[in-house]
C-alpha cells in the first residue's frame, strides 16, 4: 500500500492582477518506509506541494492522501525539518527536542521526554551542546537538533525542506551520512521526503528521485536510484550507473528549460 | 586581577589630586566648602571602586569600571575647583561638593519617603500598563487585519503628550496620587501597546510555520512563540515607558504634588535653595539610572539568548 498519494494536486494563487499557476495535476506516490527526493529548479512549485502536504496549504483542487486519508490540516504523522527557523531561539537545544516531544506524543511523562530528548540529541552528536541555545550553535548544529527534533516525534512520515541547503559542503555530508545512518537504523519504516536542489545529495540518500518542471509545476519524470544499501558516496561514485543517473538528472533538470530559450533565440 | 591597574589609574590619580587640593588649596573667601564632607564622600567612593572592581570577573568589565569612576573622580576634581576653590561659578546657584553631601545627609529620611512616593506612583502605573498593553497588543496584532488598522490608531494616540490629558484627570480623578498614576499608565500604555504589537507583526512567518506543523493550537501559538518571540521588541518599549515617566511623574510633581522628589526640587526652587535643588538633581539621576539599570539586569536575564 502507498503511504503517500498525490492525486491531480492543483494550486493557484490569485494576485490582483492575474492568478499564478503553482503546481497543476501533480501526481505521484510515495511507497512506505520509500526514502524519495524531489528535485527541480526554484519556482517550479517545490515548496508549494510540501505546504500542501505538512496541512499549511489548502490546495484549489486535487488532494494528498496519507494512508488512504486525505490531508486536511497539520498533524502529528508528520515531522518536518526547515531550511531554516525549524528551531525556536529563546528555548535551548534540549528544550526544543523536548517541546516537539510533547507535541507528538501527550501520554509521555516529562521524566521521560527528558530521556528521549537526550537519547536523540546523543545520537545527532550533540552530547555537549544541549543546554545552548540556537544563536550559540553553528548551522550544521542547528540542522543537527532539528533532524534530533523530528526523528524524536517517531512519526510516519519526515519531512526535509532543503535542509542542508545553508551548509558547507563538509558540514552537509557528514550531515547527509547522520541522516542516512538514522534512517536505516530507525527500522527502515519511516518514509521520507526530501527536498533539494542538490543532484548528488538526492542520488545518494534516495530510492526514487521525483523531477519537478515548471510553469506550472508538475512531475516531469520518477527516476529509480538503484543502488544497494548501505550506500557509500565515494563507491557509488565510481560506477558507470551512477553518471548515467546524473546525466539524466541534468537533462530532465536543465535539459526542458534551455529548449524555449533557443526557440526565442532563433525567432528573435 | 592585576594589581598594577587596579592601583595606577586615571581613578586613583584625581582622587588623590581631589583630596590633595581640598586639603592643600585655600577656600576661596566667600565660600563655605565643607571640605570635611567632600572628603568623606570621596573615600566612600573609592572604597565602593575598590569593592566593584574586585568583584568584577571579566577585563572588559574591569576597564569599564576604571574608566567610568575616573570620570567621576575628574568631575568631582573639576566641580571642586570651579566652585570652592577657583570661585568661577556663581557662589550662589553652583555650590561646592561637600556642601552638597552635608545637605544630603541632614535630609535623607525626608528623601527616602519622596523616593519611595515617586517610586510607588511608577510602579503603580507602570505595572497597570502592563498587564492591560501587552495582552491587548498580543490579541489585537494576533490577526494582522486588526493588528495592522490599530497600529495607525495606536501611534495616533500615542503621539498626543500624556500633559494634555491632565485637565481631564484633574477633573475626573479625586486625588493628586490618583490623577499621578493614571498619567503614568497612559505614558507608559502607548509604547508598551505599539511595540508589542509591532513585535507580534514582526514574527517571522516561518516561526509561526514551523510551530505549525508541530500542531500546535491557536492558543499555544499565541503563548508558547509568539509571546517569546516578540518579548525583545516588548521589552525595548517597557525601556522607553520608563523612561518617559519618570520624565512626567517628575514635571507633574513640580506642578501640582505634595510629595515626591519633583516636589522636594520645586518646593526649595522658590526658596531660591539651590543646594537643596542640587540634592535632589543628584538623587533623582541616581534613582532613574539604578531603576534603568536594574531594568537591563533582568533584559540581560530574559533574553540570554539573544547573540
Amino acid at each position: 500500500m502507498n503511504k503517500i498519494d498525490v492525486e491531480n494536486l492543483c494550486v493557484k494563487y490569485k494576485t490582483p492582477n492575474q492568478t499564478f499557476e503553482a503546481l497543476k495535476d501533480l501526481s505521484f506516490s510515495v511507497k512506505s518506509g520509500e526514502f524519495v527526493s524531489i528535485v527541480g529548479a526554484s519556482g517550479c512549485g517545490k515548496s508549494t506541494f510540501l505546504s500542501v502536504l505538512e496541512g499549511l496549504l489548502k490546495p484549489t483542487s486535487g488532494r494528498i492522501l496519507i494512508d488512504g486519508k486525505e490531508v486536511k490540516g497539520t498533524g502529528t504523522d508528520r515531522g518536518v525539518v526547515f531550511q531554516h527557523y525549524s528551531l525556536f531561539h529563546w528555548m535551548t537545544a534540549l528544550k526544543n527536542t523536548e517541546f516537539g516531544i510533547q507535541q507528538a506524543k501527550k501520554q509521555l511523562s516529562k521524566k521521560e521526554v527528558t530521556k528521549l530528548a537526550n537519547h536523540f540529541l546523543d545520537l545527532v552528536h550533540l552530547e555537549q551542546f544541549k543546554n545552548k541555545f540556537p544563536s550559540q550553535l553553528s548551522g550544521g548544529m542547528q540542522q543537527r537538533v532539528a533532524i534530533a527534533r523530528a526523528l524524536a516525534m517517531d512519526t510516519d512520515i519526515l519531512i526535509m525542506d532543503e535542509p542542508f541547503g545553508a551548509l558547507d559542503a563538509k558540514n552537509k555530508s557528514s550531515l547527509q551520512d547522520l541522516v542516512l545512518e538514522l534512517w536505516s537504523s530507525s527500522g527502515k519504516n519511516k518514509t521520507v521526503i526530501f527536498v533539494t536542489h542538490d543532484i548528488d545529495e538526492a542520488i545518494l540518500l534516495s530510492h526514487k528521485i521525483v523531477v519537478f518542471s515548471e510553469n506550472p509545476g508538475h512531475v516531469y519524470k520518477e527516476i529509480k536510484v538503484p543502488f544497494d544499501r548501505p550506500r557509500n558516496r565515494t563507491d557509488i561514485r565510481k560506477t558507470r550507473d551512477y553518471e548515467t543517473l546524473r546525466a539524466e538528472l541534468i537533462d530532465s533538470l536543465y535539459g526542458n528549460v534551455r529548449e524555449p530559450e533557443f526557440e526565442f533565440a532563433l525567432a528573435g | 586581577m592585576n594589581l598594577k591597574s587596579a592601583v595606577f589609574n586615571l581613578n586613583n590619580l584625581f582622587v588623590i589630586l581631589f583630596v590633595l587640593s581640598a586639603f592643600g588649596l585655600e577656600d576661596h573667601l566667600k565660600r563655605s566648602a565643607q571640605n570635611d564632607y567632600a572628603l568623606g564622600f570621596i573615600l566612600l567612593l573609592e572604597v565602593s571602586f575598590f569593592i566593584v572592581l574586585f568583584l568584577a570577573r571579566k577585563d572588559e568589565q574591569r576597564t569599564l569600571i576604571r574608566d567610568t569612576f575616573a570620570i567621576i573622580s575628574i568631575s568631582l576634581f573639576v566641580w571642586l575647583m570651579l566652585t570652592a576653590k577657583l570661585n568661577i561659578l556663581p557662589e550662589d546657584i553652583f555650590k561646592a561638593p561637600g556642601v552638597i553631601v552635608k545637605q544630603f545627609l541632614g535630609d535623607y529620611l525626608r528623601l527616602i519617603v519622596d523616593i519611595g512616593c515617586s517610586l510607588s506612583i511608577i510602579v503603580v502605573g507602570f505595572a497597570l500598563a502592563l498587564v492591560t498593553a501587552i495582552p491587548l497588543g498580543l490579541f489585537l496584532a494576533f490577526n494582522a487585519r486588526t493588528g495592522r488598522a490599530f497600529s495607525s490608531v495606536a501611534s495616533f494616540l500615542g503621539s498626543i503628550p500624556p500633559v494634555v490629558f491632565i485637565p481631564y484627570t484633574l477633573a475626573l480623578l479625586p486625588s493628586f496620587k490618583a490623577c499621578s498614576i493614571f498619567i503614568i499608565f497612559i505614558t507608559s500604555f502607548w509604547p508598551i501597546l505599539t511595540s508589542t504589537m509591532n513585535g507580534v507583526l514582526n514574527v517571522d512567518s516561518k516561526i509561526i510555520n514551523s510551530a505549525k506543523v508541530l500542531n500546535l493550537k491557536k492558543a499555544q501559538i499565541l503563548f508558547k512563540i509568539i509571546l517569546p518571540a516578540s518579548l525583545p521588541q516588548v521589552f525595548s518599549g517597557c525601556n522607553i515607558a520608563i523612561s518617559l515617566s519618570f520624565i512626567m511623574l517628575t514635571s507633574a510633581e513640580m506642578i501640582g504634588g505634595g510629595s515626591g522628589l519633583g516636589f522636594y526640587i520645586q518646593y526649595y526652587a522658590r526658596f531660591g535653595n539651590f543646594t537643596r535643588i542640587m540634592v535632589g538633581l543628584v538623587v533623582l539621576g541616581v534613582v532613574v539610572s539604578t531603576v534603568t539599570y536594574l531594568l537591563r539586569k533582568v533584559e540581560n536575564r530574559f533574553f540570554r539568548w539573544k547573540e
